[in-house]
C-alpha cells in the first residue's frame, strides 16, 4: 500500500458517492453535474491506480476517458436541450430546432 | 478562392501534425505499421477538424484583448477555491446562499467563447448563457452578452479584467 | 525521501484535496447553478495537480508527456462542459417558465 493507492482509495470512497448521488436525484438536466464530476474523479482514480499498481497501461484508460467523458456529457446536454429549443428568442429568423 | 484553399491546407496540415505527434508520444514502440496507422488516423482527425471549422467558422483574433483576464486567472483560481470552501462551510452551518445572476456585455472584438471559458474556469463564476453579437435587438455594434452566475457577492478578478461591463 | 518524492507527495495532496472539495461542494451546495461552481476546482486544479505529481514522480520522458496531455485535456474540457451544462439548465428553466406562464401553473423548483 503506497501513497498513490491510498489517494485512489480515498477518492473512490469519498469522491465518487456524492457524484453518484447527484446523478440519481433531480430533474434530468440537474443530474449532468454529477455525471461530469464523476468522469473527472474516475480519470484521477485511473491515473493513481496506474502508478500505485505499477501498470502503465492504465494511463491509456485515463487518456480515453479524458476525451470521451466530456464528449458524452455534451451529447447529453444536446439531447436535453433539444426538447426545450423553441423559438422563444427575439427574431423570427432564428430557425426552430437549431 | 485561393485564400479558402490556403486556410483549408493550413488547418489540415497543422491538425494532422498535432495528432500524429500525440500518437507517436503515446505509442510505446514505433514501427512502420504503426506509422501508417497513425498517419491515417491523424488524417481522419484532421478532416474532421476541418469539417468542424467550416461548420462553425470560429473568428480568429478574439484572444488579443483577453490578455489581462488571462493574467488575472491564477490569482482568481486560488482565491475563489478558498471562497468555494467558505461557501461549503457556510452551507453546512445552515446559512445557504444561492448566488447571484448578472449579465456582462463584452466589447466588440473580444471573443465570447474564450472570455466565457476564462470566466467559467475559476470556481467563482459560471457562464450560463451566451448571446452572440447582433442576435438581440439591442444596440448594433455591441459585443456579445454573457449571462454569468456568481458564487457570492465578492468581485472576481477575471471579470474585472475582461473588456466589458456589467449590464444588470 | 528526496526533493522529488516530497514535491510529488505535496502535489498529490493538493490535487486530492481539490477533488474532494469539489465532491463535497457538489453534495452540499443548494441549487443547480451553485453546483456548477463545484466542477471548476476538480478539472482546472485537481486533476492537473495529480497529473503533475505523477509526472514529477515519473521523471522526464514519454510517460510524463502523456500525463501532461491528459492534464491539458481535462483542464480545457472542464470550462466547456460547465458552460454547456449551465446553458442546458438555463434553457430548461426558461422553457419551464414559458410552459407555466402559458398554462398558468407553478413552475417546478
Amino acid at each position: 500500500m503506497n501513497a498513490w493507492l491510498l489517494a485512489a482509495c480515498g477518492l473512490l470512497t469519498a469522491g465518487m458517492p456524492p457524484c453518484v448521488w447527484r446523478a440519481c436525484r433531480g430533474a434530468p438536466d440537474q443530474r449532468l453535474t454529477g455525471i461530469a464530476l464523476g468522469g473527472t474523479v474516475a480519470t484521477a482514480v485511473f491515473l493513481l491506480t496506474a502508478r500505485g499498481l505499477d501498470r502503465t497501461s492504465y494511463v491509456d484508460l485515463a487518456l480515453v476517458l479524458a476525451v470521451l467523458s466530456p464528449t458524452g456529457t455534451l451529447v447529453f446536454c444536446r439531447c436535453l436541450a433539444g426538447g426545450a429549443r423553441q423559438p422563444r428568442r427575439t427574431g423570427a429568423e432564428r430557425a426552430p430546432g437549431r | 478562392m485561393a485564400r479558402a484553399a490556403t486556410t483549408t491546407a493550413v488547418t489540415l496540415l497543422s491538425w494532422w501534425a498535432l495528432l500524429f505527434a500525440l500518437y507517436l508520444v503515446c505509442v510505446s514502440t514505433v514501427s512502420p505499421a504503426e506509422f501508417a496507422v497513425g498517419g491515417g488516423a491523424a488524417l481522419l482527425g484532421a478532416v474532421a477538424a476541418e469539417a468542424v471549422r467550416r461548420a462553425e467558422r470560429p473568428p480568429a483574433g478574439g484572444a488579443r484583448r483577453l490578455g489581462g483576464a488571462g493574467a488575472a486567472f491564477p490569482a482568481a483560481l486560488a482565491g475563489e477555491t478558498v471562497r468555494l470552501a467558505a461557501a461549503v462551510v457556510r452551507t453546512l452551518r445552515g446559512r445557504p446562499d444561492t448566488g447571484r445572476e448578472v449579465t456582462v456585455r463584452l466589447e466588440p472584438g473580444a471573443g465570447p467563447a474564450l472570455a466565457a471559458a476564462l470566466l467559467s474556469a475559476s470556481p467563482g463564476a459560471c457562464v450560463i448563457d451566451i448571446q452572440e453579437a447582433g442576435e438581440d435587438a439591442g444596440e448594433p455594434g455591441a459585443g456579445a452578452l454573457l449571462t454569468v452566475h456568481l458564487l457570492d457577492a465578492a468581485p472576481s478578478p477575471v471579470e474585472a479584467a475582461l473588456p466589458g461591463r456589467r449590464e444588470r | 525521501m528526496d526533493v522529488r518524492d516530497a514535491s510529488a507527495l505535496i502535489l498529490l495532496a493538493g490535487g486530492t484535496a481539490a477533488l474532494l472539495l469539489s465532491a463535497l461542494a457538489l453534495l452540499v451546495l443548494p441549487g443547480p447553478y451553485q453546483r456548477l461552481h463545484a466542477l471548476a476546482p476538480a478539472t482546472v486544479l485537481g486533476v492537473p495537480l495529480v497529473c503533475l505529481a505523477l509526472a514529477v514522480d515519473a521523471g522526464p520522458g514519454r510517460a510524463a508527456v502523456k500525463l501532461l496531455v491528459v492534464a491539458a485535456l481535462v483542464a480545457v474540457s472542464g470550462p466547456v462542459v460547465t458552460i454547456a451544462i449551465g446553458r442546458t439548465v438555463h434553457e430548461e428553466r426558461a422553457a419551464a417558465t414559458d410552459r407555466a406562464a402559458s398554462t398558468g401553473q407553478e413552475p417546478p423548483a
